[in-house]
C-alpha cells in the first residue's frame, strides 16, 4: 500500500532520491514518474466524467432550480420560489408520499423475502440452481417489460381478478391499477417481483460465506436451526444487508420506467413519482426551473443514504479488522 | 471404563472412502491425539464422534451409551474449533452462556458455571468484550471456555492452535496440558503438528488414508514405529532411510556389510529379504564418540545447518542424503571428512514389501 | 459394501437392535415445508412469464374469453409476426424490429467503449491509493448511484451544444459516461485484488505502464471482462429513460418502442401483440442471463464489492 502511494507523491519521492546516492537512485525514480504520469493520463476520462458529470452537471442543475427557466436555461434568479411552488404542487406532494409508501414497503418486503428465500435455498435442497435461476430472472429483464406484464395480469376484466371470480369467488378483487387508492400497491407487487431475487442472491452469497465452524459450534451448543439463523447468522450478515439496502433504496428514488410502463402515473396522478415529475417538467411541461428544484430534492435522500455509506466504506481510514 | 468407543466406523462420501472400518477405544480421562497430514481423515473422525457428520456404517459409544443417532448436543461433548467459531456479535459472556440458555438452564446456575469457567481459563476481565476485541490467543481461550461451560466429560479439539503464531501456540499448548491435568476429562485432539501431538498426548493415533496406522504412547511411537509411514512421519528432520538386503543379522547396503545383531528383531531372523533400514538423525554420532559405536562409517560434510542448541549436518551415505543431528561443539566445515557411527539398537528395520517393522 | 444389511440382520437376530450406521432419514414436515415454500415462490416468479408466453400465442377472440391462465386452444405465431413487423409504434407501423436494430446499434458500441475506458480507468485507479484518490473514488461511487434526473437537463444542453443530441454517437456517449463509474469500480476492485508482487515483478522486468496493462493485466482480466460485458449489455439493452431522451427519433431503442406499441392504440388493445413484443424485448437480456449463470450474479454484486 505505502509503496504504491509513494509512486504518486512526487515531492516525497524527490526528497527520498536526494538523500541517497544520486546516480543509483535516479533511474528508477524517473521510471516511477513516467508510470504515475501514464496513470494520470489513463484516468483522465474517469476524472472528466467524475467532475464534469457528477460535480458540474449536478451543480448546474441545482443552480437552475433557483431560476425561472422554462424550456431553456435562463439565469433570471428568483431565489427559493421554485421550491415554494414545488411544495405547493399537489402532484409533487403525491409523488413524495408515493415514494415513501412504496419505498419503505419495497425495501422491507424485498429484504425479508430475499432473506427467507436465501435461507430456504440454503437447506441443501435439490435443484437449488434451478430455483435460483427462477427467482432471479425477472431482475435481468427491463422494468418496462415488468410493468407491461403486470399491467396485463392486473387487467380488471381479463386478468387474474376475472379468472378467480370465474372460479366462483365472486367478491375477489385484484385490479389495483384502476383504483387510485391502491394503485401504488399494484406497482409495488411488480417491483418486488422484479427485485427480490437480487436480494436473495446477495443474501445467499452471504450465507455461503459464513464459517462452517459457526454452524458446527451452534449444533454442539444445541441451538436450533431457526434460532441460529436469527440470532447468530443474521447479525453476521450486516454488510450484505447494508449493501442490499443501499441498492434497493437507490432503486426506489430512481423508479421511472416501471411507472411509465405500468400506470403512466395514473389513474389520475395516483402513482406519480418524483423521478417522473422531473422528467415531465423538463420535457413535455417545459418548466425546467421547477423540474430542477424537484431533482435537487431527489438528491437529498440519495445523499442521505449513500453519503455515510461511501464515507464509512471507502473514504474514512480503515477500521482495524 | 471406556469413555469413547468407535466401532467399525465407515464413512463414504460420494465415491471416496474417507474412513475405513475404523476402531478406536479411548479410556476415561485419557488425552488422545489424532495425528496425520491433511486429508487423512482425522478431522472427519472427530466430526463423526461429535455427530456433526453422518456416518455410513458402525457405531459410536460415549460413556457407555450408544450415541450413534444422537444429536451433538445430547452426546455429552464439548468442541473447540480451529477458527474459534465464536458468535461475533455476542459478548464473551453471552458466547459462553448462549447454549445453556437455549437449553433452559436456570439463570443462577448459568452465571455460576460461566464464572467458574472464566476463572479456570483466566478470562474474567474479558467477559464483557466482543470477540473482535480479543487477540487470537484470548479468542481460543474463550472457545475452550464454551466447551468447558457445558460441563461435559469429553472434549473435542479440532486443530485448535493452527491459527496462532508459534510463540502463542507453545504457550497455549502448555495451558491445555495443564487444563487436562486439572480437569481429568477425556480429550480428543486433532492436529497435524507432531510436536503438539508428542507433548500433549497420553496416546497418539497416527492416521493415513482413513485408517489408524499406529495407536500408542508418544514414546512407543517415536521409538518403535510399526511401519515405514509412521517412522517417516514422526521426527524432524525425518528418519534417514537406506534400502538394503537383510540376511540373518547382516545388512548388506550397496555391497557393504553391516552387522546389526544388536537390533531387536520382532520376528526370528529368516532368510534373506529386501528391507528398508532407518536411523534417526539424532541417533548418529560424529567424531570421537563414533569410535565406541558398533557401526562406524566415514563421510564428507555437505552442508551444516546450525540451529543454536544443535546442528544438522547433511552428508551423503550409500548415495543417499543423510542428516545427522549433533551437539558437537567444534565447528564443522563443508567438505570436511568426518567419522560417524551409530548403535543398531536404536535403528529401525522395515520389510521392503509390506513396509512393516521387522 | 453390502455389509450393512447383513450386520443389522445379524443384530436383530441377536436381539441387539442398537443404533448403527447413519441416522435414519426422516422426511420431516419441516423438509416438506421447505420444498412447499420454494415451489410456491417459484410459481409466483414463473406466472408472469407463463402468462406472457401463452397470451402471445393466442388470438384476440380467445383472449376475450378471459381465461388468463388457460393454454392456447389454437396456438398461433400471428401475434409475434405482427409485433415484429407491423405493430404501430406511433404514426409508423413497422413493428418492433426497428427498435431491435436500434438497440443493437446502441448497445454494441456502448458496451465496447465503456469497457475499454472503464478497464483503463480502473487499472490507473488501482495505483492511486492515497487519501485524495479515495475522494475521487467516493465521487465515482456517488456517480453510480446518483439519479439520472439530477444530471439529465445539463446533459441535454451539453450534447445539444456539441451537436450530439438525438444522434447515435450522442446516446453512445451518454451510456459510456453513465456506465463509467460502475465499470471503473469493477475493474479497479479486480486489479486491486491481484497480488501486488505480480505488478512489482513486471516492473523489475522493465515493463512500463501500458505494457503491464496490455500484456499482464488484461489477459488476467478476462473473467471480469465477461462480467462487465454481461452487466453492460443487460443494463444498456434494458435502459428506457436515456434512450427516450438522448437517442433521437431515428434511434429509439426497443424498450421505448415497446412502450409506444402498448400505449399507442387505435381501437382495440391487442394484448397478444403487446405480449409478443414484450417477450421479444426481454429476449436478449434473458438469453444473456441464462447463458451467463454465475457471471451475472457476480455482476450484480460488483457494484457492492469493496475495494
Amino acid at each position: 500500500m505505502e509503496e504504491k502511494g509513494a509512486q504518486i507523491n512526487d515531492s516525497e519521492l524527490n526528497s527520498e532520491v536526494g538523500k541517497t546516492v544520486e546516480s543509483a537512485e535516479k533511474k528508477p525514480g524517473r521510471k516511477r514518474k513516467r508510470i504515475s504520469f501514464s496513470a494520470l493520463i489513463a484516468s483522465m476520462p474517469m476524472m472528466l466524467v467524475a467532475v464534469g458529470l457528477f460535480v458540474i452537471c449536478v451543480g448546474y442543475s441545482i443552480l437552475l432550480s433557483f431560476t425561472k427557466s422554462r424550456s431553456f436555461p435562463r439565469f433570471n434568479w428568483i431565489g427559493l420560489d421554485q421550491y415554494e411552488r414545488l411544495w405547493n404542487t399537489e402532484r409533487w406532494l403525491v409523488s413524495v408520499e408515493n415514494m415513501f409508501i412504496y419505498g419503505v414497503l419495497f425495501v422491507v418486503i424485498c429484504l425479508v423475502s430475499g432473506f427467507v428465500m436465501a435461507v430456504f435455498l440454503d437447506q441443501k435442497v435439490r435443484f437449488e440452481s434451478g430455483f435460483r435461476t427462477l427467482f432471479l430472472y425477472p431482475y435481468a429483464m427491463s422494468l418496462v417489460v415488468t410493468g407491461l406484464v403486470w399491467q396485463w395480469m392486473m387487467e380488471p376484466s381479463l386478468g387474474i381478478q376475472n379468472v378467480i371470480q370465474k372460479l366462483g369467488w365472486a367478491g375477489f378483487e385484484f385490479a389495483p391499477l384502476v383504483d387510485p387508492e391502491i394503485a401504488i400497491y399494484g406497482v409495488l407487487v411488480a417491483a418486488v417481483w422484479q427485485a427480490s431475487g437480487l436480494v436473495m442472491v446477495l443474501m445467499l452469497a452471504g450465507l455461503r460465506g459464513i464459517d462452517m465452524d459457526i454452524w458446527k459450534a451452534s449444533r454442539v451448543d444445541g441451538i436450533s436451526t431457526w434460532r441460529t439463523y436469527l440470532f447468530i447468522i443474521l447479525p453476521m450478515m450486516r454488510p450484505v444487508i447494508v449493501t442490499s439496502l443501499v441498492l434497493l433504496a437507490v432503486g426506489v428514488v430512481r423508479v421511472y420506467d416501471l411507472i411509465v410502463a405500468q400506470t403512466g402515473g395514473g389513474p389520475g396522478i395516483a402513482t406519480e413519482m418524483p423521478a417522473k415529475f422531473v422528467i415531465d417538467h423538463i420535457t413535455v411541461r417545459n418548466n425546467v426551473g421547477l423540474g430542477m428544484a424537484a431533482a435537487t430534492m431527489m438528491l437529498l435522500p440519495v445523499l442521505a443514504v449513500i453519503g455515510p455509506w461511501i464515507y464509512r466504506e471507502y473514504v474514512s481510514p480503515r477500521k482495524r479488522s | 471404563m471406556l469413555s469413547v468407543s468407535v466401532k467399525d466406523l465407515d464413512l463414504k462420501y460420494l465415491d471416496i472412502h474417507v474412513l475405513k472400518k475404523l476402531n478406536l477405544d479411548i479410556k476415561e480421562g485419557e488425552f488422545l491425539v489424532l495425528l496425520g497430514s491433511s486429508g487423512c481423515g482425522k478431522s472427519t473422525l472427530l466430526n463423526c464422534i461429535a455427530g456433526l457428520l453422518d456416518i455410513s456404517a458402525g457405531q459410536i459409544w460415549i460413556n457407555g451409551r450408544n450415541v450413534t443417532w444422537e444429536e451433538p448436543k445430547d452426546r455429552g461433548i464439548g468442541m473447540v474449533f480451529q477458527s474459534y467459531a465464536l458468535y461475533p456479535q455476542m459478548s464473551v459472556e453471552k458466547n459462553l452462556s448462549f447454549g445453556l440458555r437455549v437449553a433452559g438452564i436456570a439463570k443462577k446456575q448459568i452465571s455460576e458455571r460461566v464464572q467458574r469457567t472464566a476463572e479456570i481459563l483466566q478470562i474474567e476481565p474479558l467477559l464483557k468484550r466482543k470477540p473482535a476485541e480479543l487477540s487470537g490467543g484470548q479468542r481460543q481461550r474463550v472457545a475452550i471456555g464454551r466447551a468447558l461451560v457445558r460441563d461435559v466429560d469429553v472434549f473435542l479439539f479440532d486443530e485448535p492452535l493452527s491459527n496462532l503464531d508459534a510463540k502463542l501456540r507453545a504457550d497455549l499448548r502448555i495451558e491445555i496440558k495443564r487444563l487436562h491435568q486439572k480437569l481429568k476429562n477425556t480429550m480428543i485432539y486433532v492436529t497435524h503438528d507432531q510436536v503438539e501431538a508428542l507433548t500433549l498426548a497420553d496416546r497418539i493415533a497416527i492416521m493415513k488414508n482413513g485408517m489408524i496406522q499406529q495407536l500408542s504412547t508418544p514414546h512407543e511411537i517415536y521409538h518403535k514405529p510399526v511401519n515405514l509411514f509412521v517412522a517417516g512421519f514422526i521426527g524432524s528432520p525425518t528418519m534417514n532411510f537406506v534400502p538394503g538386503v537383510l540376511e540373518g543379522a547382516n545388512l548388506n547396503v550397496n555391497g557393504r556389510d553391516i552387522d546389526i545383531s544388536r537390533y531387536s528383531f520382532l520376528e526370528p531372523e529368516g532368510k534373506s529379504r529386501a528391507v528398508t533400514f532407518g536411523i534417526r538423525p539424532e541417533n548418529i554420532v560424529i567424531g570421537e564418540a563414533a569410535e565406541s559405536m558398533p557401526v562406524k562409517l566415514t563421510t564428507r560434510v555437505d552442508i551444516v545447518e546450525p540451529m543454536g542448541s544443535e546442528s544438522v549436518v547433511w552428508t551423503e551415505i550409500f548415495g543417499k542424503p543423510f542428516s545427522i543431528k549433533t551437539q558437537f561443539e567444534d565447528e564443522l566445515f563443508e567438505t570436511e571428512e568426518i567419522q560417524i557411527g551409530f548403535d543398531p539398537i536404536k535403528a529401525h528395520c522395515f520389510d521392503k514389501q509390506s513396509e512393516m517393522r521387522i | 459394501m453390502g455389509s450393512k444389511p447383513q450386520t443389522s440382520l445379524l443384530k436383530r437376530s441377536m436381539g441387539l437392535d442398537n443404533p448403527w450406521g447413519p441416522r435414519p432419514i426422516k422426511t420431516s414436515p419441516a423438509r416438506m415445508g421447505v420444498y412447499g415454500f420454494l415451489i410456491v415462490a417459484a410459481l409466483f416468479f414463473c406466472i408472469p412469464l407463463y402468462v406472457m408466453v401463452i397470451t402471445s400465442l393466442k388470438g384476440m377472440p380467445e383472449i376475450r374469453l378471459g381465461e388468463l391462465f388457460a393454454l392456447p386452444n389454437d396456438p398461433t405465431v400471428a401475434a409475434w409476426l405482427k409485433a415484429w413487423a407491423e405493430a404501430c409504434t406511433g404514426v409508423q407501423c413497422n413493428g418492433i424490429k426497428e427498435g431491435f436494430w436500434n438497440s443493437i446499434k446502441i448497445t454494441v458500441p456502448s458496451v465496447m467503449v465503456s469497457i475499454v475506458i472503464g478497464s483503463i480507468n480502473g487499472y490507473a485507479l488501482s495505483f492511486w491509493r492515497s487519501r485524495g484518490a479515495n475522494l475521487i473514488f467516493g465521487l465515482l461511487l456517488f456517480g453510480a448511484f446518483v439519479p439520472f434526473q439530477v444530471v439529465i437537463f445539463p446533459l441535454i444542453i451539453f450534447t445539444r451544444e456539441m451537436g450530439m443530441y438525438g444522434t447515435l454517437p450522442g446516446i453512445v456517449f451518454i451510456h459510456t459516461a453513465f456506465g463509467m463509474p460502475i465499470m471503473t469500480l469493477l475493474f479497479r476492485n479486480y486489479f486491486s485484488s491481484l497480488p501486488e508482487e505480480l505488478f512489482k515483478a513486471a516492473r523489475v522486468d522493465g515493463a512500463g505502464f501500458w505494457q503491464i496493462f496490455f500484456q499482464i493485466m488484461m489477459p488476467m482480466a478476462i473473467p471480469i471482462t465477461i462480467v462487465a460485458v454481461i452487466l453492460q449489455t443487460t443494463g444498456i439493452w434494458n435502459d428506457f429513460l436515456l434512450g427516450l431522451i438522448f437517442a433521437g427519433r431515428e434511434n429509439l431503442p426497443m424498450t421505448v418502442q415497446l412502450n409506444n406499441i402498448v400505449t399507442t392504440t387505435f381501437g382495440v388493445r391487442e394484448y397478444n401483440v403487446n405480449m409478443a413484443a414484450t417477450i421479444l424485448t426481454a429476449l436478449v437480456p434473458l438469453v444473456v442471463y441464462l447463458a451467463s449463470g454465475k457471471y451475472f450474479v457476480r455482476g450484480i454484486a460488483a457494484g457492492a464489492v469493496k475495494g
